[in-house]
């Protein structure tokens, strides 16, 4: 309340001031020149929030009055910190030249906006330079109110720190400003009031005998004037007294003050009954209880009663029960006045929390005391929500957790409890309390989840939760509370779209791992017809088929085709049938669809292309159809009789597409796919004319026939043929083909693991004409490709030489980690053929070394996974049971988060699993079982998992499936909880049509790795 | 601890008779808002219904589905008359035998809940856990679990972690009385899962229970002081002095 009286009064200040300033121009008529006119008004445009225009309007002025410099200077500075550019900002402080008022203002103006943008320790630093300079006599008039109004902010600060010493010190600095009377009293009794906050902290000594030494003084200053604040500081100085354990004292005081306080108290319902005369009286109660609300004679009273119940409890403590009684009760009386004179005051809440102690203690001896009527403690506890909440819109984090805590306890099952609880929540986490934010967070969904009549309001206060983790920039723990609302809030309104939200973040970075399951539960649970529910289907069936669970990609696509509208969107949604069942290599039924695609589209006057766009849309469809239909045809495997027939089909279908989409970019492809065909099919006059056509419409970017044709045939998938024109390239060599084009040849071999010999060939025809330096990236992709190709060619020995000599001339680059990889494989090799001996153990250690150097270049979870299981196999053939064992688990232990990965998890699964019974485990290989059945129930080693587990000693087993029964969502284990994304749930991805892209058969560059 | 069985001592002491009406009716409390008195009652299982013989009627016996009673009154059976007068006799062990024979004769009458409730109440003053667990059990598969006083909870908790101290079964009932319970219940299911969670190594959960109870269960007594206790250990173990710190001046304050 002091504070915002405070403030209220250094603005009205401020308000006194610029209307006298008004005044003043007024009278003066054209005194402000011109200059500060320009100035004034840009200042205004900065309060507008408009920095832009304030700048441009201060370059004229800077360059029209050369004296404005610094004016221009300090506007600067703010028109960059308001946008919380505080280098630019403090580079144009740096400009205003020292010691001058201009500075030392445009100083503070950087200190509030630090403060504005949470950079507490730069506006503590920035305030207490400036303010600690004119600390002794005070600021020059210039910067009088703007000095104030900073060291109120700064005091403000640090009370919000909870720094109440930092805050008297900052509020001195007002005083030394001189503030008018009444503030300056308001002020002393504001921070006399802080110190015996500061009192109350302190352990008895002389440290808190000079804090109420302090807060005595500034009382006494005040007690000059008998009004409201001398009240206050009467009750200050009784209150430290009772600190300084000098109770009776204390009592004096109030006892001698009391008949003045009690005037000045009628004094102020006089003066409500007097300004509102025609009040009806239950109004003039009302406004009369408002009022009073500042009055002391609440803390007084209060005060009295916390004197009254210290001696109670001490003869209760003495076993003195009557004595108890007597000091209890009327403390009680006390208390009750509070609650009923008082109820809108600060200390009304206080009040009731010692009455219902006292109540507790007369009620365990049968004292037979009740609470009278008359005091309504609901109406009072129920104000302390207020309290908490203003507190908390006035993100005064650390005293509305305060404030709220109370309320929870002394009215718990007050409606406002439960978003309360929420807000607790919120308060520690701006606190960075975790630990209290997470109790909170737990009991509110624990507690409320349940209680039909209050579910709905917990799930709101859940969200608010997780928006203020997002708000503090914790991403993974707002993901979390997400989670746990969906969870345990099954049924809110907003359970749906939360879920999407979790799958959008999800599938945003192609975590289709973690995106799948979330609108599986929209699928499943809230099958409501509606854009939800469609949106779900969709991206479903992205995450399915990105996860190769394409059977069901292909029904959840089926159900989503069946609801929509004939438009482009159906279309588009049996395109991606096509493209899965394409996926799927079934090749017969991807035609069947992409077929229907055609058919559907080629219908005169179709539904589907009503709108324009829907005509673009499926423009874009009916291109993807021609082009996979007739690939689809050109990957069949039908009967020796039937392929001619199909491939002719395959060049039908391309042929109709160049013509249809001449300029399409698949267009060389096509053309190149259709040479091929017929090259294929011995037509090879017809594939010649097509290659022509090839060369003429797209010069330059084809070199040479037998590259084209070997392209085109590893993507039609017939890698035998097309090694035969890798043969008849190397043949011809350089330079009919490029270094680039024998580095693609080689690595498409070695991908399809055909023909390494053709491969180490190929590579070696790349390596030997790029130049290490200029041609720096084709030669370490050749000279990996090398070591690579050797070791599929049983060629370890000589593998390594390559890219030992590559890593000599480039030890860190762009490849460092797959050369590494390579070198391990070669060691590795290597090892498994010596024999046994010192050079064996050599060879394993090189390969391990070389293995852990490959790992710590990688990121993608996946490699990393990968890594370790080749090192655990390496450990095992090295007889390293237990360091492979261990390694296995770090693999178990990782998060299921991408395909990679949980291949990863599963072999180390099924190779620990055998590890772990042979070493009598069983604990652990039980929570591993239960763990891979839980998370992996169609993995590959389910039929495993429960043979291993039937291995186990039951009691082991049957109490483990107890506790699994009985077990609370709450208590969870840890492994189960899925991975969590920084990213914050996001906007919704569009979805792919159609993913893949046809393979060019213009050479590729080798490709550019980031370093 | 101590305070804590002291605190459950005494709830169990003063609330071992059951309470009798003072003059019971036989009236049925009809679906519609009907009353139907009668002079004999018998649950018949197999037909999930009720015979009864109507007050002033003659012999014959009416079914009456269980889905259209809402409540029964009944004077108790003469075997709980002799209990209640056992118990107030302070003979517990002799009371059994009667109590027994109640649930045996009085099933879905009421007066076998009621049986049941006394029983457990016995047994725990007896140390017979396995039996006291077996009753509340019988109560809370009758959907009775409304007339388990806190107290009798606590001691059924009590009871299931002395039979084993890793009870899936207690488990799971802490966590219905934190979500359904009464508040009153909350803060000593808290402490009580957080004991279990951090004897099994679950040191932040734990953590989070006993927390939860210092937070909002200000005046839960002994109760809080015991968690205030232990998250001030848990805070000492894991070396967040800090923190320890911050909750040994509450406990000081306290």
């Amino acid at each position: 309340m002091g504070v915002v009286a405070v403030a209220f009064l250094l603005m009205a200040g401020a308000t006194a001031r610029a209307q006298e300033e008004g005044e003043a121009e007024h009278a003066a008529g054209s005194k402000e020149s011109e200059m500060d006119r320009e100035i004034r008004y840009a200042t205004g445009l900065m309060d507008m929030g408009l920095p832009d225009f304030a700048l441009a309007v201060m370059a004229e002025v800077a360059a029209k009055y050369p004296a404005a410099k610094a004016a221009v200077a300090r506007i600067s500075v703010d028109s960059f910190a308001s946008q919380g550019k505080f280098k630019q900002a403090e580079d144009e402080l740096a400009k205003i030249p020292v010691n001058t008022v201009e500075r030392a203002s445009a100083q503070l103006l950087i200190a509030d906006r630090y403060y504005q943008f949470g950079k507490l320790k730069e506006a503590r630093d920035g305030y207490e330079a400036v303010l600690g300079a004119y600390s002794t006599n005070g600021p020059p008039a210039d910067l009088r109110k703007f000095y104030m109004d900073s060291a109120y902010k700064f005091s403000q600060m640090l009370l919000n720190r909870n720094d109440p010493r930092g805050a008297v010190k900052a509020m001195r600095y007002i005083l030394v400003a001189k503030p008018d009377n009444y503030t300056r009293r308001l002020l002393s009794t504001e921070m006399a009031e802080l110190l015996l906050k500061v009192a109350v902290s302190l352990p008895a000594g002389d440290e808190r005998k000079a804090a109420l030494k302090e807060a005595t003084a500034l009382c006494n200053d005040v007690m000059w004037e008998q009004d409201i604040l001398f009240g206050r500081a009467v009750v200050v100085l009784a209150h430290s007294k009772k600190i300084n354990e000098n109770a009776a004292a204390a009592r004096k005081l109030v006892a001698d003050k009391l008949p003045m306080l009690e005037q000045m108290e009628q004094a102020i319902k006089d003066s409500i009954k007097e300004g509102n005369p025609k009040a009806p009286p239950e109004e003039l109660v009302k406004l009369t209880r408002e009022a009073l609300r500042d009055s002391p004679m609440a803390q007084c009273k209060y005060l009295m009663g916390s004197l009254h119940e210290e001696d109670g409890r001490a003869a209760l403590a003495a076993n003195k029960e009557s004595e108890a009684k007597e000091q209890l009760g009327a403390a009680l009386g006390l208390y009750f006045t509070v609650v009923k004179n008082y109820p809108t005051s600060t200390w009304g809440p206080e009040a009731c929390q010692h009455i219902e102690g006292i109540m507790a203690v007369g009620k365990e001896r049968n004292w037979g005391i009740e609470v009278p009527d008359s005091v309504n403690m609901n109406a009072v506890l129920a104000t302390r929500y207020k309290d908490a909440s203003s507190r908390f819109a006035d993100s005064n984090y650390g005293e509305a957790a305060k404030y709220f805590v109370q309320a929870l306890n002394v009215a718990p099952n007050y409606p406002e409890a439960v978003s309360a609880i929420g807000m607790l929540a919120q308060c520690y986490i701006h606190e960075n309390n975790d630990p209290y934010a997470r109790a909170a967070i737990n009991y509110l969904s624990e507690r409320y989840s349940r209680d039909n009549e209050r579910q709905n309001a917990a799930g709101n206060a859940l969200l608010n939760v997780a928006q203020a983790y997002q708000d503090e920039g914790q991403g993974p723990r707002c993901r979390d509370i997400y989670v746990l609302f969906t969870e345990r809030f099954a049924n809110h309104d907003q359970a749906p779209a939360i879920l999407m939200r979790l799958g959008d973040a999800a599938l945003r970075v192609t975590n289709h791992v973690e995106a799948a399951p979330m609108y599986q539960k929209v699928v499943e649970k809230y099958n409501r017809p509606g854009k939800i529910y469609n949106d779900a289907l969709t991206r479903l069936a992205i995450c399915q088929s990105g996860l190769n669970d394409y059977s069901n990609a292909i029904s959840t696509l089926k159900t989503y085709f069946g609801l929509l509208p004939e438009n482009s969107e159906k279309i588009a949604a049996l395109v991606r049938i096509a493209d899965v069942y394409r996926k799927m290599e079934n090749w017969e039924f991807a035609a069947r669809e992409y077929g229907t695609v055609l058919d559907l589209l080629n219908k005169p006057n179709t539904t589907y292309s009503a709108t324009a766009e829907d005509r673009d849309r499926n423009r874009k469809s009916r291109e993807s159809a021609l082009f996979y239909r007739g690939y689809s045809y050109s990957r069949m495997r039908p009967a020796p009789e039937q392929v001619a027939e199909f491939q002719t089909k395959a060049i039908d279908s391309f042929n109709a597409f160049i013509k249809e989409f001449p300029d399409s970019e698949m267009a060389p492809s096509v053309l190149s796919n259709i040479g091929t065909l017929l090259f294929l099919l011995n037509r090879t006059e017809e594939a010649a004319k097509v290659f022509d056509q090839l060369d003429k419409k797209y010069p330059g970017k084809i070199n040479g026939i037998y590259y084209v044709q070997f392209m085109s045939l590893m993507d039609l998938g017939r890698a035998e043929k097309a090694a035969e024109l890798a043969g008849k390239m190397i043949e011809e060599g350089t330079p009919k083909y490029s270094p680039t084009q024998f580095l693609t040849v080689g690595n498409r071999l070695l991908l399809e693991g055909k023909l390494p010999a053709l491969a180490i060939k190929s590579f070696e025809l790349a390596r030997a004409k790029a130049d290490p330096v200029k041609d720096r990236a084709l030669w370490e992709q050749s000279s990996i490709g090398l070591g690579k190709a050797r070791v599929g060619a049983n060629q370890a020995a000589s593998a390594a030489a390559p890219v030992n000599e590559m890593l000599k001339k480039y030890p860190r680059g762009p490849y460092t980690a797959d050369a590494n990889e390579v070198l391990s494989s070669a060691y590795l090799a290597q090892a498994l053929a010596a024999p046994n001996g010192a050079e064996k153990t050599n060879l394993f250690k090189q390969a391990t070394g070389a293995l852990a150097s490959y790992r710590q270049y990688l990121k993608e979870p996946g490699q990393v996974a990968a890594a370790d299981i080749q090192l655990a196999r390496i450990q095992l053939t090295m007889g390293e049971k237990r360091k492979a064992l261990a390694t296995y688990q770090r693999v178990f232990d990782l998060r299921p988060a991408d395909l990679p990965t949980i291949a990863c998890i599963e072999e180390a699964f099924a190779n620990m699993l055998p590890m772990l019974l042979e070493s009598k485990r069983y604990d652990v290989a039980l929570e591993a079982i239960d763990l891979y059945l839980k998370n992996f129930h169609k993995g590959k080693s389910v039929i495993d998992a429960r043979m291993w587990r039937s291995q186990l000693p039951s009691d082991l087993v049957v109490r483990a499936d107890e506790a699994a029964a009985a077990a609370p969502a709450a208590l969870s284990a840890p492994a189960e909880k899925p991975a969590a994304t920084d990213a914050a749930p996001a906007a919704e991805p569009a979805p792919a049509a159609s993913d893949a892209k046809p393979a060019t058969p213009v050479a590729a560059e080798p490709a550019k790795k980031a370093p | 601890m101590k305070t804590r069985a002291c605190c459950i001592g005494l709830v169990v002491g003063t609330a071992l008779l059951p309470a009798l009406p003072a003059a019971a009716a036989n009236v049925l409390y009809l679906v519609g808002g009907k009353t139907m008195a009668f002079k004999s009652i018998r649950w018949d299982a197999s037909k999930n219904e009720y015979q009864v013989q109507a007050a002033g009627g003659g012999d014959a016996s009416y079914p009456v589905a269980k889905k259209d009673v809402i409540r029964l009154e009944m004077d108790p059976p003469a075997e709980m008359v002799q209990a209640q007068q056992l118990l107030a006799a302070n003979r517990n062990n002799e009371a059994i035998a009667p109590l027994q024979a109640v649930i045996a004769s009085c099933r879905n009458l009421n007066w076998d809940n009621t049986a049941r409730e006394t029983l457990a109440r016995i047994y725990v003053k007896n140390n017979d856990p396995a039996k006291a667990v077996k009753m509340v059990d019988e109560l809370l598969a009758a959907g009775a679990g409304s007339i388990i006083t806190s107290g009798l909870r606590v001691e059924y908790w009590k009871a299931l972690l002395s039979l084993d101290p890793k009870s899936p079964k207690a488990l799971k009932d802490f966590g219905e009385a934190i979500a359904t319970g009464p508040r009153d219940g909350v803060p000593m299911a808290q402490l009580m899962r957080g004991d279990m969670l951090r004897a099994a190594g679950r040191k932040d959960e734990a953590l989070q229970d006993y927390l939860r109870t210092i937070l909002f269960f200000e005046n839960a007594g002994s109760v809080r002081t015991e968690a205030l206790n232990k998250a001030i250990e848990i805070y000492t173990e894991l070396g967040d002095t800090a923190r320890a710190t911050e909750l040994r001046q509450k406990l000081e304050k306290k």
